[in-house]
């Protein structure tokens, strides 16, 4: 089945390091309502923001049709959804029938039948599924791959629909297990599956077979183990195959709760231009802001910091500096995580907004002393050692109060060397520090720029 | 006002280190136990009781005791849950045949010898182990001696439906079977009615203050195997001796929380308070142990003072009131770390007494220099005021300068090559290097090793 992420091709994502710094996680704890394993599932694709321009607008269009084209994605979700729970329905009572055996004695045969018969259940139960997401895709797709997509989805629904109305023998007789779309035939006699079907013999020499020895009852049963494994086969595929899909349109849910997000709080919000250049933008915002108003809306306790825009023009590398509580870290979000949530196809908040596509985001915060034998210092020394192993051309750095536990001087003269170092390697450095001379090193350096933010939350280019 | 908060335990690792050793649930008791004020009485009788177990049988004999003492509080939970009234009298009998252990009452004693010979002349032995299922449930262990009885018990196995991977020689089957298996041999049980009837109304309370023993006999047994453990790797302890000047000097110090970290060997360290070196800096080379000896100083003084061990060669410290520390915390971020800082301290500072001794590392590290030695002189002249005892880890160069003739200074120096350093902390008259450049250099991250891969570029 076709995938809605791209995220197929490993070399066209980019490299995240240490992604957790930048709380995505709280974004999509705000942003949408979802159980552990779907949060799981969508902070992995966030974790993977793609790097090649195509396969970002093809997201884009699939993001657009989604919120803005009025396909009904709530039920699409819904359908895809309810595999998951046939799953769960059927691997208890997989679990019920267990392996049968002679011990079973003289119940096995029926019990064969029943086990065959819950599977045409099952079978049934994905058949109307995906009869009903058919009949949802009755709007405007602007989107190729949604497109591609519904076909494959149509093509499906014809082979279950002939295998359900034809009456076929290819089910037992078919020599492969695998299941392949073109043998699907119809199996609705299973529901009165009787010994003279499944042999291909008449009612009454079944009845004459199946009276005179057990080598007769061994011939039915192995022609019922035959059809099980098949249909059993042909149920996995289908659902495993659905179920990858549901999984996939968690990502859309996400994508479509955050744009209903901007669209509620009336923030301005849209998709960016990717290109060379620095970046800029105007009315760009924290996105983990706008996230927190949305779980607001249904969590009071939720402390909501009132957000401020910033017009951005003409940045690449710099160093962000402020009093406490000045929004340092905030802006910093409002460059970063927007252009990892523009990288994964997703609306960001601001108007105009012009991104370079970076290969890789390699964040140094501050370290805390963890349970190994190093200090706080050489910990942090340790992210940088492993961010320069990726870092080069399109590489963007982001620090945070790095070397804090020593001297002034020492950290102003350690970070000096090491941010020169990764000009040289051509990456982009978004750093905020406390050390106030830092920015001064970098005087003469065009591309590096000291942003100060002053108590509105305002920034300012220091000259 | 407690001596210590279990966050100050967290802080010094200490925790951490019992977790590992002893295990979470020990952890978090001992900790519990490790912050209360002590009397100067329960200080020694502390003392007195680690120094008793360092005899060997005397130790075997508490850790016996303490068995007996739990498997008696198993029973008393189950003997006092009235959901299951129709096992009470042989749960009773149970409970007492513990309590056996504790008491002189020589009918009583006699009383239990008597069912438990009858017991021993059974064809197969309910023994003490009943475990709680759930609320309603209770299982029953049966070992068979008799192998005469095996076939029959099989038989009543099979009518119950009970489950078919039982073992012959060890039977765990539900207490609904008791009965059935008692009427098998009916005296002893008549036996321990009679004795439910006669005791029910006058052991209970007896065996209640038995088991008052519990928790401090357990704090004790955990401790040592704590210190058993200190043992094997050869760390030395010592008990601290108490002054009533207000001074603190302690020789030999370990950080053994690097024990976790799988540290050899670990560095001692001395320190000392007194009335004119009362608070301390601490600056000096970056991983060069200055967060390792503040948390030897916590280890220290917390374990000496609650009547423990200290890691430590030897001690002297005077009955301080309490402990209190002062270490950057990852939640401090989501509220902003400076102004959560700044709250916590204020705080600390409201806390602290004349007799505390305060530990603090690496504040304020969240702003400018100059914010940060305005900050820290403030809360610095708080504690100096108050005369309490401290250290404070700081690598604001400023902030030591402009309160060196009101503080003295400890610096973590390093010797032996980068890859190999020996960490040491010394008083020192002047401050120098963070020697990150040392550790920059073995990454190769310095100006140096960056110059040589990118030339003039740079």
């Amino acid at each position: 089945m076709k995938s809605l992420l791209f995220l197929e091709d490993e070399s066209k994502i980019a490299k995240v390091f240490e992604i957790d710094e930048l709380k995505i996680k709280d974004v999509i704890l705000g942003v949408s309502y979802m159980d552990t394993e779907a949060r799981e599932y969508v902070y992995n694709v966030l974790c993977k923001p793609l790097k090649d321009l195509e396969l970002i607008k093809r997201r884009q269009m699939l993001v657009k049709d989604f919120c803005e084209n009025q396909i009904p994605f709530d039920k699409m979700y819904r359908a895809f959804k309810n595999f998951v729970q046939l799953r769960r329905d059927i691997t208890e009572k997989r679990r019920r029938f267990g392996n049968l055996t002679r011990e079973h004695g003289s119940e096995l045969f029926n019990r064969k039948i029943d086990r065959v018969k819950n599977e045409i259940n099952y079978f049934n139960g994905i058949y109307e599924s995906m009869n009903e997401i058919e009949k949802l895709f009755t709007f405007n797709i602007t989107s190729p791959d949604l497109q591609e997509f519904i076909d494959e989805i149509k093509t499906v629904n014809v082979y279950m629909r002939k295998f359900v109305n034809e009456i076929g023998k290819d089910l037992v007789d078919c020599p492969t297990e695998e299941f392949n779309p073109k043998v699907f035939v119809e199996i609705d006699h299973i529901y009165d599956i009787s010994v003279s079907e499944i042999c291909g013999m008449n009612k009454e020499d079944a009845a004459g077979f199946k009276a005179a020895d057990s080598s007769a009852g061994d011939l039915v049963t192995i022609g019922i183990d035959r059809m099980y494994r098949k249909i059993y086969n042909i149920n996995n595929y289908l659902t495993t195959t659905y179920i990858d899909v549901a999984k996939e349109l968690q990502f859309y849910n996400f994508a479509i709760e955050l744009y209903k997000g901007f669209t509620t709080f009336n923030i301005d919000c849209t998709f960016p231009e990717f290109g060379d250049g620095p970046i800029s933008g105007r009315r760009m915002h924290d996105p983990l802001l706008a996230a927190n108003l949305i779980r607001q809306s249904i969590d009071m306790q939720i402390e909501v910091i009132k957000i401020t825009h910033n017009d951005v023009s003409d940045l690449s590398s710099c160093i962000i500096t402020g009093e406490n509580n000045t929004g340092r870290s905030t802006f910093q979000r409002s460059i970063v995580l927007t252009n990892l949530l523009a990288q994964c196809g997703l609306h960001v908040p601001g108007v105009q907004v012009h991104f370079p596509i970076y290969e890789s985001y390699l964040f140094c915060f501050a370290g805390w002393e963890k349970e190994d034998s190093f200090g706080r210092f050489e910990n942090e020394v340790i992210k940088i050692t492993e961010a320069f192993k990726y870092a080069g051309k399109n590489s963007l750095v982001i620090t945070k109060e790095l070397f804090q536990s020593t001297s002034y001087d020492e950290a102003t003269e350690s970070l000096d060397t090491i941010f020169k170092a990764l000009l040289i390697e051509n990456c982009t450095f978004i750093c905020v520090t406390d050390l106030l001379k830092l920015p001064e090193r970098f005087k003469g350096y065009e591309q590096v720029k000291h942003i100060v933010l002053d108590k509105e939350h305002k920034i300012s280019v220091a000259e | 006002m407690n001596f210590a908060d279990v966050q100050t335990i967290k802080e010094i690792k200490l925790m951490n280190l019992f977790e590992k050793l002893l295990g979470r649930g020990t952890a978090k008791f001992l900790a519990e136990n490790l912050i209360n004020q002590l009397t100067d009485e329960q200080i020694k009788e502390r003392q007195e009781m680690f120094k008793k177990l360092e005899d060997k049988e005397v130790y075997a004999s508490y850790q016996e005791r303490y068995e007996h003492l739990c498997i008696m509080e198993k029973e008393y939970e189950i003997y006092i849950d009235k959901q299951n009234p129709m096992y009470s009298a042989l749960i009773f009998f149970q409970m007492a045949n513990q309590y056996y252990y504790f008491t002189d009452n020589t009918e009583l004693k006699a009383d239990i010898e008597n069912i438990r010979t009858m017991y021993n002349k059974r064809k197969f032995f309910s023994c003490n182990l009943f475990s709680k299922y759930d609320n309603t449930r209770y299982s029953v262990d049966l070992k068979v001696i008799d192998e005469e009885y095996i076939d029959p018990l099989q038989q009543l196995f099979d009518h119950l439906q009970l489950r078919d991977d039982t073992k012959f020689d060890d039977y765990r089957i539900y207490g609904s079977l008791y009965d059935m298996v008692s009427a098998t041999d009916t005296r002893p049980y008549a036996e321990i009615n009679a004795f439910y009837e006669k005791y029910r109304n006058q052991l209970l309370p007896y065996v209640e203050d038995v088991l008052k023993e519990i928790p401090e006999l357990k704090f004790y047994l955990e401790m040592k195997r704590f210190y058993n453990a200190l043992d094997e790797r050869n760390i030395p302890y010592s008990l601290a001796e108490f002054t009533d000047e207000k001074s603190i000097t302690v020789k030999g110090a370990r950080d053994i929380t690097l024990i976790t970290s799988n540290v050899e060997n670990i560095i001692t360290n001395d320190f000392y308070f007194n009335t004119e070196k009362p608070f301390w800096f601490i600056t000096g080379a970056n991983g060069g142990g200055k967060t390792s000896f503040l948390r030897s100083v916590g280890l220290c003084v917390l374990l000496g003072s609650q009547g423990c061990y200290m890691p430590a060669k030897s001690g002297t410290i005077m009955r301080l009131e309490q402990l209190i520390t002062f270490f950057p915390m990852e939640s401090d971020l989501d509220r902003g770390r400076f102004n959560s800082e700044k709250e916590r301290l204020a705080q600390m500072s409201e806390k602290a007494t004349t007799d505390s001794l305060v530990l603090m590392n690496e504040v304020f590290t969240s702003t400018d220099e100059m914010t940060a030695m305005r900050e820290s002189q403030v809360v610095l002249e708080q504690m100096l005021e108050k005369k309490c005892f401290g250290v404070f880890v700081t690598h604001n160069f400023p902030l030591i300068e402009s309160m060196q003739d009101k503080m003295p200074v400890l610096e973590a120096i390093t010797e032996g090559d980068e890859h190999n350093r020996l960490f040491k902390i010394v008083e020192k008259k002047q401050v120098g290097s963070s020697f990150a450049t040392d550790i920059l250099r073995k990454y190769e991250l310095d100006f140096d090793s960056l110059k040589r891969k990118y030339g003039d570029a740079l």
